[in-house]
């Protein structure tokens, strides 16, 4: 009887960890799924977030050039503008015409006083390295900024133009029309009226990524397959939303590095 | 043929120690001048212990069955491929069009021990696990394709028991094997279309610590890392 109570019980252990071992493991049926959001995260990552470097990377280099000949508050400009908080050799990154900024890129002051700026680049996609973008201000703070495809290059292509103000404590992009196309589709990325994207400035919080309010309307096209999708981005602190007409789905805030694929509806409301 | 050399390897390590514990087992009844029935040259299948001391009823053969939290190759990854394109935005709207459902088998075993002293064994096993995916469409609900990876493993494993009581013992064994793997990935909408892939791959198992408790039926866990389980091994068996 003994005997038998013991089977019993290491049957019963055995059975148990049948159960726990053979099991569905994953699955994404019941996430909703907006590939509105991964095409955002691509366009920003790729080219909204360079824009604003852009812009605070000539606003920098503007306001450097009025002092640039006390080399101590020149320095102090750089490290203060970008909180750079370590001993950084800028003898070696900081001229007259060119600065290297950690973290961001490059700046050069052309001639006729227009800037360009290489950055260090985020690129995504392979064929989308290695953007330049030219500057030109009309005012303190106020800068035109674009950006085309290098004509030895046929795909991707890509065409930016936008006017960004640099404030007190924000970068706002007043008018932007962010295009790019591939053999395979088109998206293009616009400003929306009233409602301008806008992010921290550095010198205010440090570097940050998402921008904190706006809107930018997409529209994403697939020629051969005659498709085309369209929707609002909408930025807050913290969050993003995707709106088509009423429905508007609250996401999780853009990410820098990788792409969220799963999981990253908030709220839907329609 | 490489297999073949594996084996005799192992037999021929588990018969050496044998035969080094047998040798320490003699000189030992000669020290203390008790008396017991050693499983090297015994003429019984079971040592026992008389005059006095109680030891480990183990008995020559053992037969179990068991299974494995978390499986092994579930562990290190199955060989499943995506029919979606994530890195080009096509590819990410049509991937929104359909959901996943991943399953796992888990792992199964069965293994046969010859114990050829209370301290070595070999132990044989056979191992099952499998890995699958259905995908369906978001639009009819229906199922679209399938991605599957199976493996059918058998291994050869050396033993110590380096723990031995009437009703517990505990042991550590490495082992070294092969696997069977059958795979096929179809592509989306096209359901049983996946081309089949057949390969035979290396399989290995390292249990620094088991414990089985009992007598004639025993029960047994085991923490260890391998292609058979990354974790913890429960089962039952039957000695004699």
């Amino acid at each position: 009887m003994f005997r038998m109570k013991r089977v019993l019980k290491y049957l019963a252990m055995a059975s148990l960890a049948c159960g726990l071992c053979s099991c569905e493991v994953y699955s994404d049926e019941d996430y909703i799924q907006e590939p509105g959001y991964i095409v955002a995260q691509r366009v920003y990552r790729v080219f909204v977030n360079e824009i604003f470097q852009a812009a605070e990377l000539a606003d920098f280099f503007q306001q450097y050039q009025l002092l640039r000949g006390d080399r101590d508050a020149a320095v102090r400009l750089a490290e203060e503008y970008f909180r750079i908080n370590y001993a950084e050799n800028w003898d070696e990154r900081l001229f007259y015409e060119m600065a290297e900024i950690p973290g961001y890129g490059y700046v050069y002051l052309n001639e006729d006083g227009t800037f360009n700026v290489s950055l260090y680049g985020t690129s995504y996609s392979s064929g989308f390295t290695g953007r330049e973008y030219k500057v030109s201000s009309d005012a303190a703070g106020h800068f035109a900024i674009t950006s085309e495809t290098p004509e030895d290059q046929s795909s991707p292509e890509w065409s930016i133009q936008a006017e960004a103000a640099c404030g007190q404590e924000t970068v706002v992009l007043e008018n932007s029309n962010i295009s790019c196309r591939t053999e395979e589709y088109s998206v293009s990325a616009v400003s929306v009226e009233g409602a301008p994207v806008q992010k921290q400035k550095v010198p205010v919080s440090g570097f940050v990524y998402q921008a904190s309010a706006g809107s930018l309307h997409f529209v994403y096209e697939e020629p051969e397959d005659e498709f085309r999708d369209e929707f609002d981005l909408g930025f807050a602190s913290g969050y993003v939303t995707v709106s088509r007409g009423a429905s508007v789905l609250k996401c999780e805030p853009l990410d820098e590095v990788n792409d969220k694929t799963v999981d990253y509806v908030i709220e839907q409301s329609n | 043929m490489k297999r073949k050399i594996a084996v005799t390897a192992l037999l021929s390590a588990a018969v050496l120690s044998s035969s080094i514990c047998g040798r320490a087992q003699s000189h030992e009844v000669a020290a203390t001048g008790r008396s017991e029935v050693s499983l090297i040259g015994g003429e019984s299948d079971s040592m026992r212990m008389s005059g006095g001391h109680s030891k480990a009823n183990i008995g020559r053969h053992e037969f179990s069955a068991g299974t494995g939290i978390v499986p092994g190759r579930y562990s290190f990854g199955y060989d499943h491929t995506s029919p979606f394109d994530q890195s080009s935005l096509p590819g990410v709207y049509e991937m929104s069009r359909y959901y996943e459902r991943e399953y796992v088998s888990g792992v199964w075993s069965l293994g046969y021990t010859y114990n050829f002293t209370r301290v070595i064994s070999l132990q044989a096993n056979l191992f099952y696990e499998a890995g699958w995916i259905d995908r369906y469409s978001r639009e009819t609900r229906l199922k679209v394709a399938e991605s599957f990876d199976s493996y059918l493993s058998a291994m050869a494993s050396f033993r110590v028991n380096w723990f031995n009581r009437p009703a517990v013992r505990m042991y550590s064994y490495f082992g070294l094997g092969l696997s069977y793997n059958h795979t096929y990935n179809d592509p989306i909408e096209g359901l049983g279309q996946g081309q089949r892939f057949n390969a035979v791959k290396v399989a290995f198992q390292f249990t620094p610590i088991g414990v089985m408790y009992g007598g004639r039926f025993f029960g047994f866990a085991e923490i260890g890392a391998g292609h058979y389980f990354c974790g913890l091994a429960l089962g039952a068996g039957y000695r004699f």
